[in-house]
C-alpha cells in the first residue's frame, strides 16, 4: 500500500514541477489575433500579421515603448469564435498583454470583444465588418477599418449608379456574409433593383447548381456578390466562370472578400479573375501619407509585393496601440482606452487615423469614420491590387466606369 | 435545359464519388472493417498528386506515378497497424479496427497540417478548359476527372471478374475459410485489397483535388459520403456502390434546388445523405445490393 | 487499498485552485469537462463494448439545450443544465432503441451519421441557435473562475462515483456478459435490450451534463464542439487512459489536455503528436497507457521496497 502512495505522490511532484512559472515583465506585450488556420482565411491573416510584426519591429527599432521593448503574442483563432475567445483568455490572463490588435472574421471578433470587453483590455479591430462589433457600445473596442454598413451603402449607390438591375448575393453564414446580404438589401430594394440572396456555410466547396439556377433566372442576374471568405470566395468565382455566369458580357462579379487581394486568388481562378471587382479597404500609397511609403519598402523587402489593405491595417493597429501607450505613458486597460479616445491622431499607412466618439449611428462608436474606400477591377491575369482599375471613388478613378468584358 | 446541366453536373460528380467509395467498399468486403481512414488517404492522393505535379511531372505521369506509391502505402497501413490483431484472433477485434482506423485518419489529417500548411492548394487539372455541348456546360476539371474516374473503375471491374488476383480478392470476401482450403493465401488477399481501396481513395483525391482544392481537411466530408454511398449500395457490392454514388450525387445536386427556402436547402445539402444513411441502416442495413451480414 | 491512489488525487484537485490561477484554472476546469465525456465514453466503449461516435453530439445537445432554456425562458442555470443533461438522455434513449440490434461498425456508422446530423441542423438554424456564429450564453457564478472549477469538479466525482457505482453492480456485470455475447447473456436471462438502453441513457445523460456545464463556464456554444475532431479527442483521451478504466480515461483526458497547452511551442504539431500517440498506444498497450505505466510503477517500486 505504501508504495502506491509513493507513486501517487512522485506523479504529484513531477506535475507540479512542470508547472510553468511567470517571469518578470521587461517587454511590453501586445496580442494579435488572426486566421492562421483552416477553415479561417489563412492568407488574410498571415497579411494582418505581417504587417504587424512590421510595426513592433519598427517600434523597437526606434527605441520601444516607455523604454521596454514591445513583444508581440499572436494567436490563432481559425476563423473560429471558440477558438477567439480561449485565444483572448490566454492572451489576457496568460501572457498578460496589455492590448490586443487584429482579427479578420466578425464572428470571432464579436467572442473576442466579449472577452475585452470583460477584462477592460482594449481591442483595436483589424479587418473585421460586422457592424455589431462596434454598434454594442462596447469602450474597450476600436476599429480602424470599415464596417458592412459603411462599405456596402456606398457599393450599393456605386451599383445603382451603374446601371445594373438584378443583384444576386450568396453570403456566407457569419456575421460579415449575412450583414452583407443585409446591407444589400437594405439599400437596393428601395431603389427597384431585384435582390435575390441566400447563404450558405463556409465550408461549402461546391456552388454549381446555385450558380446554374441563377444563370437561368428571369430577369436575368447582372450582379453577383461573392459574400465569401476563404476557399469559397475563390471556388465561387472559378465555378460561376467556368459556367459562363460570371464574370462574362452579361454579369459582373463582386468579391465581397478580401481574399481576391493574394496571388492564391490568382492561382485558383486563373483567367476567372480578370474583370472581377474587388473592395479593399485602403490601397497602398492612395493617399500617400508619411508612413504609407516607409511600410510598402519593409513590407515588398519581406513578401516581396505590394502591401494590401489588411496587412495596412495589421500595422496601424500596433502603431495606433504604441502611439496610445506613449501618449497615456502607461499600459493601463482604462489609461489607454483613454488615449485611444482622446488622443490618438495617428498618420497611418490609409490616411490619419482618429476614433469617433458619436454613438450615432450606433456602429459608427470608436470607428475610424475616414477611412478609404475602394472599388477596383482586375484587368489582367496574376495582377496585383494596386495595379488593377480604380472605378470609386472619382477622385481616384482611373477608369471612366465598369469595364464589361468582351465576352 | 437547366434540369439536363443539373444532372450532367449530377452525374460527372457521381462518377468521382463512385471512385472514393469503391475502394471503401472493396476493403469491407475483403477485410470486413470499415476504414475510417478512407478521407485521409483520399486527402493523401490528393497531396501527392499535387506534390509529383508541382515537381513539374507531366500530369498524366504524376498520377500514373502516384497509383503504385499509395498502392504501397496501403499495404504498409495494413500489415503494421490491422495484420498482427488479425493473425491473433485479437478479442474484439471489430472494436479495435474502428479504433485504429479513426486514430490513423486523425493522425494523417493532423500531420498534414504541418507539413503542408493550413492553405488550400490548387493542383493543375488534367484539363482546364470548360466544355460546351449546346447549351449544356462542365468544366474541363470536372469532366477530365469523371472521365479519369470512370476509366479506373473500368479497370478495376475487369481486375476483380477477369484477373485471378481479383477472384481470389472475391473469394475471400465471400468466405475466407473456404479461400484458405483452397490454397488462396487469406493474409495477402487482405493486404492487397487494401492496399487498393487506399489507392481508389487517393486516385479519387487526385482528381477531386483540381477541382475543390487540396487541403489537410478535404477528406472529412468526402468521408461521409462514401460512407452514406457504401452503406445505402451495400457494402462489398460493387453494383451497389456505384448506384449508390449516383444515387447521392442526384440527390445533393436536386435535393438542394427543390427545396423551397434556399438558405436552408443549401444548408442541409449534406443531410440529404445522412438521412438516407441513417434511414438505410435502421431499415435495411445490407443496403439495396448487399448480402445480410451472417452471424459468426 | 484500491482508494487510496483516487483519495490523493482528489485532495490535490481540491486543492489546485490555491496552487493555480487565472489561466492554468480555466485550462484544468475545461480539462473537467472533457474527464466527464472521456469516462463516461470509457464506459461505454470498453466495458460495456459499444463504440459510439455521438458522445460529442450528446455533449452538444446538452449544451445547446441548456444555452436556449437560460436565454429564452430565464431559466437558473443549475435547472437548464440539468434539464441538459435530461435531453441529452432522451436522445441517448433514441438512439440506443434505434441502434439495438447493431454492433460493432454499423453502430459506429449509425452513431456518426446522427451526430453529423445534428451538427449539421444545429448550423442551418442559425435563427435560432446563431449557428456557426456562436450562440452567446450567460456565465455561471458570474464567471468566478474558483467557483466555477469545483463545480466541475463536483460533477466530475458525481460521474466516476455513479458509473464506477452501476459498473460494480449487478448491471455492470450483466453489461460486461453482454459485451463478451450478446446473444449468449440474452438466453442465460439477462434482458439485452433494457441495459443497453441503461448504458445509452446513462452515459449520454452525464454527456449531456459535461456539455450544459461547458457552455456557462466558456460563455459561447458554437457546432465545432461537435465536430468529428472532438469525438476524436474524446476517443484519444479515452484510448491513452485506458478504455477499461473510467479513472484513466479521465485522467488520460486531463493529460492530454494539459499537454495541449503545454506543448504550445510546437502548436502545429501537437495534434499529430496526439494522433501518433493514440496509434502507438493501440499498437503496443491497446488497454491504454496510463494503465501499463501504473503497472511498471509498480513493479519497479515493488523492486526497490524488495516486495513489500
Amino acid at each position: 500500500m505504501t508504495h502506491k502512495i509513493l507513486i501517487t505522490v512522485l506523479g504529484l511532484l513531477v506535475v507540479l514541477g512542470l508547472a510553468p512559472g511567470t517571469h518578470a515583465q521587461e517587454v511590453i506585450k501586445i496580442g494579435i489575433v488572426a486566421p492562421l488556420s483552416a477553415p479561417g482565411g489563412v492568407e488574410t491573416g498571415q497579411a494582418l500579421v505581417e504587417g504587424a510584426k512590421i510595426a513592433a519591429e519598427e517600434v523597437n527599432a526606434s527605441g520601444g515603448l516607455l523604454g521596454k521593448k514591445v513583444e508581440l503574442v499572436i494567436g490563432d483563432t481559425s476563423g473560429q469564435p471558440e477558438k477567439g475567445t480561449a485565444v483572448m483568455e490566454r492572451l489576457i490572463t496568460h501572457d498578460k498583454v496589455v492590448a490586443v490588435g487584429g482579427e479578420a472574421h466578425s464572428s470571432v471578433a464579436l467572442a473576442e470583444i466579449e472577452v475585452a470587453h470583460r477584462y477592460g483590455i482594449p481591442l483595436v479591430i483589424a479587418e473585421a465588418w460586422a457592424d455589431s462589433i462596434t454598434a454594442k457600445g462596447y469602450p474597450e473596442v476600436f476599429r480602424l477599418t470599415v464596417s458592412n454598413s459603411l462599405i456596402y451603402s456606398k457599393a450599393a449607390k456605386w451599383i445603382k449608379d451603374a446601371g445594373f438591375k438584378h443583384v444576386a448575393v450568396i453570403g456566407e453564414n457569419s456575421d460579415w456574409g449575412l450583414g452583407v446580404i443585409q446591407v444589400f438589401k437594405d439599400n437596393l430594394a428601395g431603389a427597384g433593383i431585384k435582390v435575390t440572396a441566400f447563404s450558405a456555410e463556409r465550408t461549402v466547396t461546391d456552388f454549381t447548381p446555385q450558380l446554374m439556377q441563377l444563370k437561368n433566372m428571369t430577369p436575368p442576374v447582372d450582379f453577383l456578390v461573392d459574400g465569401f471568405t476563404g476557399a469559397g470566395e475563390l471556388l465561387m468565382v472559378k465555378q460561376a466562370h467556368q459556367l459562363g455566369f460570371a464574370p462574362s458580357k452579361k454579369t459582373a462579379v463582386l468579391g465581397a472578400g478580401m481574399d481576391t487581394l493574394y496571388p492564391g486568388f490568382w492561382e485558383t481562378v486563373g483567367e476567372a479573375g480578370i474583370y472581377v471587382l474587388s473592395n479593399p479597404a485602403g490601397l497602398p500609397g492612395i493617399p500617400k501619407t508619411k508612413t504609407s511609403g516607409g511600410f510598402a519598402k519593409a513590407f515588398k523587402a519581406k513578401l516581396n509585393r505590394e502591401p494590401d489593405a489588411v496587412a495596412m491595417e495589421g500595422y496601424d493597429s500596433v502603431m495606433v496601440l504604441a502611439q496610445a501607450i506613449k501618449a497615456s505613458k502607461s499600459t493601463n486597460g482604462k489609461a489607454l482606452i483613454d488615449a485611444l479616445e482622446n488622443k490618438v491622431n495617428w498618420e497611418g499607412t490609409r490616411g490619419t487615423i482618429k476614433f469617433n466618439k458619436d454613438k450615432t449611428p450606433p456602429w459608427a462608436y470608436h470607428m475610424w469614420m475616414d477611412v478609404p474606400v475602394f472599388i477596383i477591377q482586375y484587368t489582367k491575369a496574376n495582377q496585383d491590387p494596386s495595379q488593377a482599375a480604380i472605378l470609386w471613388p472619382e477622385k481616384h478613378a482611373t477608369v471612366k466606369g465598369y469595364i464589361r468584358p468582351p465576352k | 435545359m437547366l434540369f439536363l446541366s443539373q444532372l450532367a453536373n449530377a452525374l460527372v460528380i457521381g462518377t468521382l464519388y463512385a471512385l472514393m467509395s469503391l475502394g471503401l467498399s472493396l476493403i469491407f468486403g475483403v477485410l470486413k472493417l470499415v476504414n475510417f481512414a478512407h478521407g485521409e488517404a483520399l486527402m493523401v492522393g490528393g497531396y501527392l498528386f499535387y506534390v509529383l505535379a508541382s515537381l513539374q511531372l507531366p500530369l498524366p505521369l504524376a498520377l500514373l506515378f502516384s497509383t503504385p506509391l499509395l498502392f504501397l502505402f496501403g499495404v504498409l497501413l495494413e500489415r503494421i497497424f490491422l495484420r498482427t490483431p488479425y493473425q491473433r484472433k485479437m478479442a474484439r477485434y471489430d472494436e479495435y479496427v474502428i479504433l485504429v482506423t479513426f486514430a490513423l485518419g486523425i493522425f494523417l489529417q493532423n500531420l498534414a497540417f504541418p507539413i503542408f500548411g493550413p492553405y488550400n492548394r490548387q493542383a493543375p487539372s488534367l484539363f482546364n478548359r470548360t466544355i460546351r455541348l449546346g447549351e449544356l456546360i462542365v468544366g474541363g476539371d470536372r469532366m477530365s476527372g469523371a472521365l479519369v474516374s470512370f476509366a479506373t473503375i473500368g479497370i478495376l471491374i475487369f481486375f476483380l471478374y477477369r484477373t485471378s488476383l481479383g477472384k481470389g480478392l472475391r473469394a475471400v470476401a465471400q468466405n475466407p475459410g473456404a479461400a484458405s482450403i483452397v490454397g488462396i493465401k487469406v493474409l495477402r488477399m487482405r493486404s492487397v485489397a487494401f492496399g487498393i481501396g487506399i489507392t481508389l481513395a487517393g486516385v479519387a483525391g487526385a482528381l477531386f483535388g483540381p477541382i475543390f482544392l487540396v487541403n489537410p481537411e478535404m477528406g472529412t466530408s468526402f468521408a461521409v459520403k462514401a460512407f452514406v454511398i457504401v452503406v445505402l449500395g451495400g457494402m462489398g457490392s460493387v453494383k451497389g456502390t456505384i448506384f449508390g454514388a449516383y444515387g447521392l450525387a442526384i440527390v445533393e445536386s436536386f435535393g438542394s434546388i427543390l427545396l423551397p427556402d434556399p438558405t436552408r436547402s443549401l444548408a442541409y445539402k449534406d443531410a440529404y445523405g445522412l438521412l438516407l444513411l441513417m434511414l438505410v441502416l435502421l431499415v435495411r442495413p445490407q443496403g439495396l445490393f448487399g448480402e445480410k451480414e451472417r452471424p459468426a | 487499498m484500491k482508494g487510496i491512489f483516487p483519495a490523493v488525487l482528489l485532495i490535490f484537485a481540491v486543492l489546485f485552485p490555491f496552487l493555480f490561477r487565472d489561466y492554468w484554472l480555466y485550462v484544468a476546469t475545461i480539462s473537467l469537462y472533457y474527464a466527464i465525456l472521456a469516462s463516461s465514453w470509457s464506459m461505454l466503449a470498453g466495458h460495456v463494448g459499444l463504440i459510439s461516435f455521438a458522445h460529442a453530439a450528446f455533449a452538444g445537445i446538452g449544451a445547446y439545450t441548456s444555452a436556449l432554456l437560460v436565454i429564452h425562458q430565464g431559466l437558473p442555470v443549475p435547472v437548464s443544465v440539468l434539464v441538459g443533461a435530461l435531453v441529452a438522455a432522451l436522445f441517448g434513449l433514441g438512439i440506443g432503441a434505434l441502434t439495438l440490434r447493431m454492433r460493432g461498425p454499423y453502430l459506429a456508422l449509425t452513431t456518426l451519421g446522427f451526430s453529423e446530423l445534428f451538427r449539421i441542423s444545429i448550423t442551418a438554424e442559425y435563427g435560432l441557435t446563431q449557428g456557426s456564429i456562436g450562440l452567446k450564453v450567460p456565465l455561471m457564478i458570474e464567471g468566478d473562475r474558483v467557483l466555477s472549477y469545483y463545480t466541475g469538479l463536483a460533477l466530475f466525482v458525481l460521474t466516476v462515483v455513479t458509473l464506477t457505482g452501476v459498473l460494480r453492480s449487478r448491471v455492470g456485470l450483466f453489461l460486461v456478459a453482454m459485451r463478451e455475447d450478446e446473444d449468449g447473456a440474452s438466453t442465460r436471462g439477462i434482458n439485452t435490450v433494457y441495459y443497453r438502453l441503461v448504458a445509452f441513457v446513462l452515459t449520454s445523460a452525464f454527456a449531456g451534463l459535461a456539455g450544459g456545464f461547458y457552455a456557462h463556464v466558456v460563455g459561447l456554444v458554437s457546432p465545432q464542439m461537435t465536430r468529428i475532431g472532438e469525438m476524436g479527442l474524446i476517443l484519444a483521451m479515452s484510448v491513452f487512459g485506458g478504455l477499461e478504466s473510467l479513472l484513466g480515461a479521465a485522467l488520460g483526458a486531463i493529460i492530454l489536455q494539459g499537454l495541449t497547452e503545454y506543448l504550445r511551442i510546437f502548436t502545429e504539431w501537437r495534434l499529430a503528436i496526439f494522433g501518433a500517440l493514440v496509434l502507438f498506444t493501440l499498437k503496443l498497450a491497446p488497454e491504454g497507457v496510463l494503465p501499463r505505466a501504473y503497472v511498471y510503477a509498480e513493479r519497479l517500486l515493488d523492486r526497490w521496497l524488495g516486495r513489500a
